[in-house]
């Protein structure tokens, strides 16, 4: 049986921009799971939210051809109506999320479809106990982590039933078993009858569980194009530039938690390392720290042998540059060019340099956009242009490749080399061991909040 | 998974009390009781407790210098424009009374704020006002991400190597720097989870109301101490132990005051304990 038809479908946002999505064409069965492939801002999202009825109902914006979910008709049937037969699970999970207890909030899915009152706590602990996050009852939403949150968010878009799931990026915030667990569990979904569309850039994680491949460009369905994996760094070297950044027993904290406990490391000028671990294992805590951002529970921070360790972070730039996970959600300036040179241009540095990282990192050409008009990707970009412009000596990235596609991927390491080619330093904290392996040469790991530092294989 | 009628019964009798009587002893009752019933609620406790204790003390102080009332004078002074210096027991008197009822006010209601699950009172306050109720309990949801988005800015700023203003001009220019992206954030957000209810079938059927969860034995004990203390404060609105302070403050240590005062503090002691061993 065909759960998603969709025939000539063209969308864009307003009259006057151009088309988002192109006479795009694609049938999709129950059982199925579909990947869909492309660049960011390719359209994606949008095909997404137009057969989650979003587009053109909530976001407006003109829709041309047909499209149908579950023998729906998008074009006349409400939102609502059909939310009860797609669910629809957001690239961050937290937006998706409306009360501040996991039970609660996966009961608000069932409270809307009008599940009769006495059914809804029991089929909602169902849904949770469906993602083994039955643990997570009784605890606060904005307590959970990004795995945790995606897990319950999940649970919320499964608990009604549906029978079309349409995901967007469901790996992007995720360590590598939590997203294996994941991705099983869809397969698992799948297996009894749903029909599922994931967009991901991460063709690694959930290629080998999905039935097929679509590619989208510039909102055209085409075959998917097949990009070669970030290759490894070429060779690894022992070579150890002069220590630019030197940790001794620094314990990391949150709060009055204790997360990493007398990490010792030297980071050497042009050398990257990459930091890994599991999802709420320290990483970003660590990052903080080093950033200046939350103060060092015990322990030292050294840069070029001067003690940092209770310098504040606006006074370690442009020594330290800091990108935190999620940067998009912050950014400055109204356009994406302004954000850039910000730095630059409160220190005094060469502007001409700083621009020329729009190139580097493919903005060129939304150099004049709003950064909240980008896609995360795009955003997560800016973020990092906006670091790199400092010319720092060490660079602090969290997460940096969310939302970004492989072409950019490929953009980003070729960036961090260039900066390590230069003297520069870099700590990446990541998920993603093919960038790790691609820029990397040193390995810290994070484990029970102790760091060991070893080389990347 | 709190319930939110035993803490909300009594923070209320603690605030009804502390407005119903400027009687100082029973006052004193109705703020001890509310710090005991504070430090029921989970921790972080020292923002609130400062705000409290700052604004009580502001008032307590202020009273004496911008009242001129009283009989009994402590300290004769002139008046420049509206500050008096002229000091009289009972101004004194009153400002620590309002001090004391201000700080009772702030500590019960942020007791109750913490006390009390969010959705749990979202749901009990949907039975009255179902779409206001949404609202609040969507604001309350997202206040610690609003919160976690202005403190990102902030960083954002500090990472550009924009530090803390020397001036109240400069801090003005920086701060101004901040307003475009924070009301760009939260109305993404706004935005945002609204899509989300969307998607999540929001607005399709009418919602349905979840059975509210019996109380357990502490809580309907919780309930009981708001009841009595409700009690309480209702005996002093219709007249029981009258008092005034101005112009002349009339006796504090009478029978009826004490035991009303004993009554209030054993009450809201009892109540504490039960709402912190339901947390």
């Amino acid at each position: 049986m065909t759960a998603i038809v969709t025939d000539g479908l063209f969308f864009r946002y307003a009259p006057d921009a151009p088309w988002s999505l192109s006479n795009v064409t694609l049938h999709v069965s129950a059982g199925e799971i579909v990947l869909l492939e492309g660049a960011s801002g390719s359209g994606k999202s949008t095909l997404l939210r137009v057969l989650a009825g979003l587009a053109p109902a909530f976001h407006g914006g003109q829709a041309g051809g047909s499209a149908a979910v579950a023998q729906l008709d998008l074009r006349t049937v409400e939102p609502a109506r059909i939310a009860q037969q797609a669910g629809f699970l957001f690239q961050d999970a937290e937006t998706q999320m409306v009360m501040a207890e996991p039970l609660r909030d996966v009961a608000f899915s069932l409270q809307c479809h009008g599940m009769a009152a006495d059914q809804i706590l029991p089929a909602a602990r169902r849904a949770l106990g469906r993602v083994r996050a039955e643990h997570l009852i009784g605890r606060r939403i904005h307590q959970l982590s990004a795995g945790e949150r995606q897990r319950v968010a999940l649970a919320a878009v499964l608990a009604p039933e549906p029978s079309v799931l349409l995901l967007d990026e469901p790996t992007a915030q995720l360590d590598d078993d939590t997203a294996c667990e994941l991705v099983g569990e869809l397969r698992r979904l799948a297996d009894v009858g749903l029909a599922i569309v994931i967009a991901e850039h991460r063709h690694d994680r959930v290629g080998h569980l999905t039935d097929r491949v679509v590619g989208l460009q510039q909102g055209v369905l085409c075959t998917a194009v097949t990009h070669p994996p970030l290759p490894p760094l070429a060779a690894c070297t022992e070579r150890t530039g002069s220590p630019l950044l030197t940790l001794d027993r620094l314990a990391a904290a949150r709060g009055d938690t204790t997360i990493v406990r007398e990490a010792t490391a030297v980071l050497g000028a042009g050398r990257i390392a990459a930091l890994l671990g599991k999802n709420g294992g320290g990483k970003s805590t660590l990052l903080r720290t080093l950033a200046g951002l939350e103060p060092a529970a015990a322990g030292t921070v050294h840069l070029h042998g001067r003690d940092i360790t209770t310098i504040p972070p606006e006074l370690r730039v442009p020594l330290v540059a800091f990108v935190p996970q999620d940067p998009g959600r912050s950014l400055l300036c109204e356009t994406i060019r302004d954000e850039v040179l910000l730095g630059p241009r409160r220190l005094g540095r060469d502007l001409v340099a700083a621009d020329a990282l729009l190139d580097e990192l493919d903005l060129r050409h939304l150099a004049a956009r709003n950064p909240r008009d980008c896609s995360v990707g795009e955003r997560e970009r800016v973020a990092i242009a906006a670091a790199l412009a400092l010319a720092p000596d060490v660079l602090l990235l969290d997460e940096p490749t969310r939302g970004m596609d492989l072409p950019h991927r490929a953009a980003l390491v070729k960036s961090l080399r260039a900066h390590a080619a230069r003297g520069g330093a870099a700590l990446v904290a990541t998920h993603d061991l093919d960038l790790a392996r691609a820029c990397a040469e040193d390995r810290w790991e994070l484990v029970d909040g102790c760091l060991s530092i070893g080389v990347l294989v | 998974m709190r319930a939110p009628l035993p803490p909300l019964l009594c923070a209320l009798a603690l605030i009804a009390i502390a407005l119903a009587t400027a009687q100082p002893l029973i006052v004193a009752a109705a703020l001890i009781g509310s710090f005991a019933l504070y430090g029921a609620a989970p921790p972080p406790h020292r923002l609130m407790l400062r705000v409290a204790l700052v604004s009580g003390l502001f008032i307590a102080i202020l009273n004496p210098f911008v009242a001129v009332e009283g009989d009994h004078v402590l300290f004769a002074g002139p008046t420049f424009f509206l500050i008096d210096f002229e000091i009289t027991s009972e101004e004194v008197l009153y400002g620590l009374v309002a001090g004391a009822r201000l700080a009772t006010a702030i500590l019960a209601t942020s007791a109750f704020l913490r006390l009390a699950d969010p959705d749990r009172t979202q749901a009990l306050a949907s039975r009255i006002v179902p779409r206001s109720a949404l609202t609040v309990a969507l604001a309350a949801r997202l206040a610690p991400t609003l919160r976690r988005d202005a403190v990102g800015l902030r960083e954002t700023l500090q990472l550009r190597g924009l530090g803390p203003a020397n001036g109240r001009r400069a801090a003005i220019r920086q701060g101004s720097l901040l307003i475009e992206p924070l009301v760009a954030s939260s109305l993404e957000r706004g935005v945002d989870i609204s899509e989300a209810m969307v998607a999540r079938g929001y607005g399709g059927t009418r919602l349905t109301r979840l059975p509210e969860t019996p109380l357990r034995p502490s809580e309907q004990a919780g309930l009981a101490c708001g009841s009595l203390g409700l009690a309480i404060a209702v005996a002093l609105i219709v007249g029981l132990a009258p008092f005034e302070i101005y112009p002349t403050a009339g006796p504090i240590f009478t029978p009826l005051a004490i035991g009303l005062a004993v009554g209030t503090l054993c009450t809201s002691l009892v109540a504490a304990a039960v709402l912190r061993s339901s947390r």
